[in-house]
C-alpha cells in the first residue's frame, strides 16, 4: 500500500513537471514562429532578464515592497473578515442588517474601490493597503460567515458543560470548525489579494512589482513585464508550497484514520 | 441534593414536559427511563442548566458532568489534550484516568482514530475526570452493538461504584437502567410527565 502510494505520488509529481515543460516549449515555439523579441521573447530571453534584474538588486527590492503590502492587506483582511463573518454567521440580526452591505462590497470592482482610495486618502501606502484589503474582506466574511452557520451545537453544549472560557471555546471549538474555510479563503485570498496589490501599485505607487510592470509597459519593454511578473507568481507559489499548504496539513492531520 | 420541580417546558406552542418533580439524595443513582422522543433529553438539558427557559426550580450541585449521547469530542485535539482542555487537569490524574477506562495506550491518538466505543470511553473518562458530585447519563450506550454495550455497561459500573457520586442515567432501556441504578423514574405521556 505504502510503494503503491509512493507510486501514484512519483507519477503526480511528474505530471506536474511535464504539464510545465510542455506549457514552456509551446511559449518557445510561439516565440521561434513570430520572430520578433519585440512582442515575445522566449523563455531563455526572459530568464536572463529576470537574472540581470535579479544581480542589479531591482528584482529583489520590488518584489520585497511588492510582498509587505501583500502581507499587510492579507492580514488585515483575513482578520476583518474572521471577524465579521463569525458575527454575521453568530448573530441572524446582525446578517439580517448588513447582509445587503457585504452584497454591495462584493460587487463593487476593485478598480472602483482603488481609484476611490486614492482619491480620498491620497496616493500613499494606506490607503494602497486599505484599498486591497477592502477588495478581499467581503469574500472571507462570505466565507467564514457560511461556516460559522454549521458550527457544531453539541459542541457549544459541552464545553458550557465542562465550564469553559469564551477565548477557550473560541481557540478550541469555535477556529479549529472553520478550518476548511480559513484554509480556502487564505488560499484564494493569497491569489487575489496579489494580483489587486499589482494593479494598486500599477495605478498609484512609485515602487513594487506593479510599478516596475507600468514603468516596462510604457516603455514596450515586454520581456521585463515577463521577467517581473513570472518572478512575483515563483515567490507566490513558494509560499503556497512551502507555507500555506505545510500549515494545512498540519492543521488537518485528525482528519487521517 | 437535586431537586427538580418543573411545571411546564415547552418549545413555542409545543408541551413536552408537565409537572416532573423528583429529587436525587447523595449517591444514589437514579434512571428516567421512557421511549424515545418522549422529553427525555430535553429533561436532562434543563437538569444539567443548558436548557434555563422553562416554567418551575431545578436546584443541582455545582460540580457536575455529562456524558452526552454523542461522544462531543474535539476530533482536532488528541485524546490527552481532549481531557486536559475540557478539565483542566493535571497529566498524572489523566492519565490514571485513562488507564482506568482502558484507553492507557491511546492517550496521543486523534478521536477519530478510535472506535465509536473507544470515543465513548474517553468521553466518560472526560466526565469523571471532572470528579463530579453529579454524574449525568445521555443515552450513553446508543449506537453500539450488543457486545459493546454488556462491556461498556460493566465499565461505567465498576467507575461509578469506585466513586462517590450521585448518578443520573437517561436511557430508554429498561436494563440499562436496572443494571446501572437504584431506582427508576418512568417518563411517559405527551405532555410527559413522571409516571411511575
Amino acid at each position: 500500500m505504502c510503494f503503491y502510494n509512493q507510486k501514484v505520488k512519483q507519477i503526480k509529481t511528474l505530471s506536474r513537471i511535464i504539464s510545465i515543460a510542455a506549457f514552456v516549449a509551446i511559449w518557445a515555439c510561439l516565440a521561434i514562429v513570430l520572430q520578433d523579441r519585440e512582442t515575445l521573447p522566449g523563455p531563455l530571453a526572459v530568464w536572463r532578464l529576470m537574472i540581470a534584474e535579479l544581480q542589479s538588486g531591482e528584482l529583489l527590492f520590488h518584489i520585497a515592497i511588492t510582498l509587505r503590502r501583500v502581507a499587510f492587506a492579507f492580514v488585515i483582511a483575513m482578520s476583518l473578515g474572521v471577524i465579521f463573518g463569525l458575527i454575521m454567521g453568530r448573530n441572524r440580526t446582525v446578517n439580517r442588517w448588513f447582509d445587503s452591505w457585504l452584497l454591495i462590497f462584493l460587487n463593487l470592482p476593485a478598480l472602483v474601490t482603488i481609484v476611490l482610495c486614492y482619491l480620498w486618502i491620497g496616493l500613499t501606502e494606506t490607503a494602497a493597503i486599505v484599498a486591497v484589503s477592502l477588495n478581499k474582506i467581503p469574500m472571507v466574511t462570505v466565507m467564514i460567515r457560511e461556516g460559522a452557520r454549521a458550527l457544531d451545537p453539541k459542541l457549544f453544549d459541552m464545553a458550557q458543560v465542562f465550564q469553559m472560557s469564551r477565548t477557550e471555546r473560541l481557540r478550541h471549538v469555535v477556529i479549529p470548525q472553520l478550518a476548511p474555510q480559513l484554509a480556502a479563503s487564505a488560499r484564494t485570498g493569497l491569489a487575489l489579494i496579489w494580483k489587486i496589490v499589482l494593479v494598486v501599485e500599477f495605478l498609484g505607487r512609485s515602487n513594487g512589482v506593479g510599478f516596475q510592470i507600468h514603468l516596462y509597459f510604457q516603455l514596450f519593454d515586454v520581456g521585463r513585464v515577463l521577467a517581473y511578473a513570472i518572478s512575483f507568481m515563483l515567490v507566490m507559489l513558494v509560499v503556497e508550497y512551502l507555507i500555506l499548504q505545510p500549515i494545512e496539513n498540519h492543521a488537518n492531520r485528525w482528519r487521517h484514520r | 441534593m437535586i431537586s427538580v420541580a418543573i411545571k411546564r417546558k415547552s418549545f413555542g406552542e409545543q408541551l413536552v414536559l408537565v409537572d416532573v418533580n423528583f429529587n436525587i439524595d447523595t449517591n444514589e443513582r437514579v434512571s428516567i427511563v421512557g421511549p424515545s422522543g418522549v422529553g427525555k433529553s430535553t429533561l436532562l438539558r434543563v437538569i444539567a442548566g443548558l436548557d434555563t427557559d422553562y416554567d418551575g426550580q431545578v436546584s443541582s450541585v455545582k460540580n457536575s458532568a455529562v456524558v452526552f449521547q454523542e461522544p462531543t469530542l474535539l476530533n482536532w485535539r488528541d485524546v490527552m489534550d481532549n481531557l486536559r482542555i475540557t478539565t483542566r487537569k493535571d497529566d498524572a490524574t489523566l492519565t490514571t484516568i485513562l488507564s482506568e477506562v482502558g484507553l492507557g495506550e491511546k492517550a496521543q491518538m486523534f478521536p477519530l482514530q478510535l472506535s465509536l466505543g473507544q470515543q465513548r470511553r474517553v468521553s466518560l473518562a472526560r466526565a469523571l475526570a471532572m470528579e463530579p458530585e453529579l454524574l449525568i447519563l445521555d443515552e450513553p450506550f446508543a449506537s453500539l452493538d450488543g457486545d459493546m454495550v454488556d462491556e461498556m455497561l460493566s465499565l461505567t459500573k465498576q467507575v461509578v461504584d469506585a466513586r462517590d457520586m450521585a448518578l443520573l442515567l437517561v436511557t430508554h432501556s429498561q436494563k440499562e437502567a436496572a443494571f446501572l441504578t437504584d431506582r427508576r423514574l418512568t417518563l411517559g405521556g405527551n405532555p410527559a410527565t413522571i409516571i411511575q
